[in-house]
């Protein structure tokens, strides 16, 4: 997917979500979105992308 | 045997990662993949000048012009330029559309429950959310804007009778036909002014 031109993060999710689903099947996806909040709600993990804003 | 898996391993990870990259940083001493790999970046660099969203595109329009052997790879590799283009920009919109639609459960949630952090100030968690949503929907709305205007650039050159041309093939073929035009002389010059 990267190779095609698909951003990396996008492809990393994509994997991700397929994989989980695979793996554990549809209710999965009631757990996606919980996890995309709290890791975008982790201060740590904010400040890198702010980071690197400020350069 | 050393010698044979670090060959191994420059041809296949030479391959993948600095073909796509560019050609530029082809050596003669690397394998031949990863030379044929950047012989068919430059040229398909050249036919991908110009274009909107040619950066997104060069990965796809590399292993079109490299897969194909014959003379017709200029437009093997047209075709794949727009056809890996258009498929990054639906995988995008999908997506798009996929984390908003499950991230609004969460919405659902929080407004349902009436969620407040855990700290003393027990800020109600619809408004950090609300950002953090908003933000998914502009990128939802602005991936499916993209894949719009793709389906657009698609529809107009199907319709067009003419085949498909990059803008910069368009300003190339305006400077042949102005050079193939003949130049007035002065004596025919004359002759018309009479």
């Amino acid at each position: 997917m990267m190779l095609v031109g698909l951003p990396i993060a996008v492809s990393m999710a994509l994997v991700g979500i397929v994989g989980g689903i695979a793996a554990y099947g549809v209710p999965f996806m009631d757990s996606i979105a919980p996890v995309v909040w709290g890791v975008q709600n982790e201060n740590l993990l904010t400040s890198i992308p702010l980071f690197v804003l400020l350069r | 045997m050393k010698d044979r898996i670090e060959t191994l391993l420059a041809t296949v990870f030479g391959a993948i990662f600095l073909g796509p990259v560019g050609g530029g940083g082809v050596r003669d001493d690397q394998p031949q993949a990863v030379q044929r790999l950047g012989a068919g970046r430059r040229r398909t660099g050249r036919l991908c000048a110009g274009r909107r969203l040619d950066h997104r595109l060069q990965p796809g329009a590399d292993w079109g012009a490299t897969t194909s052997a014959s003379t017709s790879s200029t437009t093997v590799s047209r075709a794949a330029c727009s056809g890996a283009e258009l498929a990054v920009i639906v995988s995008l919109a999908a997506f798009g559309a996929f984390i908003a639609w499950i991230a609004f459960k969460v919405i659902g949630d929080t407004l349902q429950y009436g969620s407040t952090a855990q700290t003393p100030w027990a800020t109600p968690l619809i408004w950090p959310q609300g950002v953090w949503y908003a933000g998914l929907v502009t990128f939802a709305l602005v991936a499916a804007g993209l894949r719009a205007c793709a389906r657009r650039c698609c529809w107009r050159r199907t319709a067009s009778t003419r085949e498909p041309r990059f803008p910069s093939q368009e300003r190339e073929g305006r400077a042949e036909g102005r050079a193939r035009r003949p130049r007035p002389t002065p004596g025919r010059q004359q002759g018309e002014a009479k």
